[in-house]
């Protein structure tokens, strides 16, 4: 009985944390008539996808996603591979200064955003960076690769050393013993860090905002940002272009789940 | 036992690396440094391109020190972050104990509330705008049908309310971010503790206070420094709501030394309030970084 009432309880808290994400749906398939109207319309009755139409043609969301999508994905493949490199190093070999490189990482995981944004600007600026997709992927990369070597170390610390040993005695190469060993035995720590920075960089702000001038390379979250502006009052659209960018969360939320909490949980803290 | 590595074998572990940590090298500790240079020169929109570039000494930090908005900034800053503190880590800490216990659809909660945490930020700034919206919003009408409200309030167009705006929208997200990294302190916490305690007559509240609190104190003081250090740095969810305004009644730190340089195209002034942004920052990482390590030894 008790626990019965404890759902219950939870789930009623549950609802009210999360009724943001269903008044976003609501929003977004009503028709415009019933967006701004008292009292509120709270589950309506002619359901229309006339909104994502809408964005889809006069707002070009395709195209910001598509945008996203390229940053998002390239910045994961990169602050990954990186990752695992520093990770494996950090946790395989005996470092000097161990201390010091972990204390590095901590405090950039840590360190604002907005404050790079300038001096990078000018240094980009300078090196023709800006505008291009290529100085916002630099920039995420080096925004989530602190989090994500923080997250991969103590998947290869538990790793046992005397099974990579094995596989060389068996003949493998070092190249083959990680490919084959190491990798696959670490293979949930570097998904969580693969789907993590790949949501952190889809959602990313401040540097695109500041280092894409060009509406042609914009992501989806300043496609957004400009949209409230020249759409103050339309939120139907607002809410369809919101739905459209937070598809990739969902989609991780429904089948890897058990990846993220993990991950944030131990890169946000500490190693 | 340890063997001693030899001088090569040494140096292979630090190729491995050598990708990542000259990257954040060029990446972060480069642009951090260049920001201090710049925070001394005179740049601004019509010396930008000037090769070299004056020095000024501190006249870019005077100018941003002086400036009557700025103590507003500062104020700002420290208001929506110890708000936002307040309210998350009640909450959160709550939603924490109540999750510890065991009842069905727990475990599927306490992994729903992480998203909060993965949807981009824009679109939480978008949406809450809507729910907050003068004309319309959901909460007003929500409000004015509890009878807490006799009229609709433009919260975030209210130069008295707009902080309480953006806060309530930032409670939101932290509530989450709490729930999660308290969550697995308190699980830890032996139950026959707990129990011994009831047989000798403790109450719910009683064991609160002297078992829970005290074997959670460390974890709490790590939650609420990071909870600082997240909150204080916040940029884009401002941003996109409010801008900073209205008359910078949500103008905090970070906004305004985006928009001395981004906006009012004053760089010099924009790199000296990044490092004020940076030292207030930095010394809370210290504390914190102080009492992560004091808690077990990062070797890991």
């Amino acid at each position: 009985m008790k626990r019965i009432t404890l759902t219950i309880l939870s789930l009623i808290i549950m609802a009210l944390l999360l009724f943001p994400f269903y008044w976003m749906l609501m929003t977004s398939i009503k028709p415009p008539s019933e967006v701004m109207r008292s009292p509120a319309v709270w589950v309506t009755k002619q359901p229309t996808l006339k909104a994502y139409a809408e964005v889809l043609t006069k707002l070009s969301i395709g195209r910001y996603l598509r945008n996203s999508l390229l940053i998002a994905f390239s910045a994961m493949s990169l602050t990954v591979v990186l990752g695992v490199f520093a990770g494996y190093g950090l946790a395989r070999f005996r470092i000097k200064g161990l201390k010091v490189f972990l204390l590095a990482l901590l405090v950039s995981q840590l360190l604002p955003d907005v404050s790079l944004v300038l001096p990078l600007f000018i240094v980009f600026g300078r090196v023709k960076l800006l505008n291009t997709f290529a100085g916002v992927i630099l920039a995420n990369v080096m925004q989530w690769l602190p989090f994500v070597i923080l997250i991969l170390r103590p998947y290869f610390l538990k790793i046992p050393k005397a099974l990579e040993d094995a596989a060389r005695i068996d003949g493998c190469s070092f190249g083959a013993a990680l490919i084959r060993i190491v990798i696959p035995l670490a293979l949930p720590g570097i998904v969580s860090a693969a789907i993590l920075s790949f949501l952190f960089s889809w959602g990313e702000f401040v540097y695109a905002l500041t280092f894409l001038s060009s509406n042609e390379m914009q992501p989806v979250t300043i496609g957004i940002y400009n949209a409230i502006g020249q759409y103050g009052i339309r939120y139907n659209s607002l809410m369809a272009s919101s739905v459209f960018a937070i598809v990739p969360v969902v989609l991780v939320f429904i089948f890897f789940q058990r990846y993220i909490r993990w991950g944030l949980m131990v890169g946000a803290v500490k190693d | 036992m340890k063997r001693k590595l030899s001088r090569s074998e040494q140096l292979v572990g630090y190729l491995w690396l050598a990708p990542a940590f000259l990257y954040l090298a060029v990446m972060v500790g480069y642009p951090i440094i260049y920001n201090l240079v710049l925070s001394f020169q005179d740049v601004s929109a019509t010396t930008i391109l000037k090769q070299p570039k004056n020095f000024i000494g501190f006249k870019n930090y005077f100018r941003v020190l002086t400036d009557p908005l700025f103590l507003r900034v500062l104020k700002n800053s420290f208001v929506f972050t110890l708000g936002c503190i307040f309210f998350q880590f009640t909450i959160g800490f709550s939603l924490a104990l109540l999750f510890n216990l065991r009842a069905p659809l727990f475990g599927f909660f306490r992994g729903l509330l992480l998203v909060t945490l993965m949807v981009p930020t824009v679109v939480v700034s978008v949406l809450f705008k809507w729910l907050l919206s003068g004309d319309f919003g959901l909460i007003n009408e929500v409000l004015i049908n509890l009878r807490i409200l006799k009229a609709p309030v433009a919260w975030l167009a209210e130069p008295r309310t707009a902080l309480a705006g953006v806060m309530f929208t930032n409670i939101w997200i932290g509530i989450s971010f709490n729930t999660m990294l308290l969550a697995p302190g308190i699980a830890a916490i032996s139950p026959t503790l707990h129990e011994a305690a009831a047989i000798d007559g403790a109450g719910p509240l009683k064991r609160f206070r002297y078992i829970t609190l005290p074997l959670l104190n460390s974890t709490i003081m790590i939650v609420l420094l990071l909870g600082f250090i997240y909150t204080f740095k916040i940029f884009g969810l401002i941003y996109a709501m409010t801008g900073g305004g209205p008359v910078n009644s949500t103008n905090v730190l970070p906004i305004q030394a985006y928009k001395l340089s981004f906006s009012f195209f004053e760089f010099g002034q924009g790199a000296a309030a990044n490092v004020l942004l940076l030292a207030i920052l930095l010394a809370v990482i210290a504390v914190y970084l102080i009492l992560v390590s004091g808690e077990e030894s990062m070797e890991g």
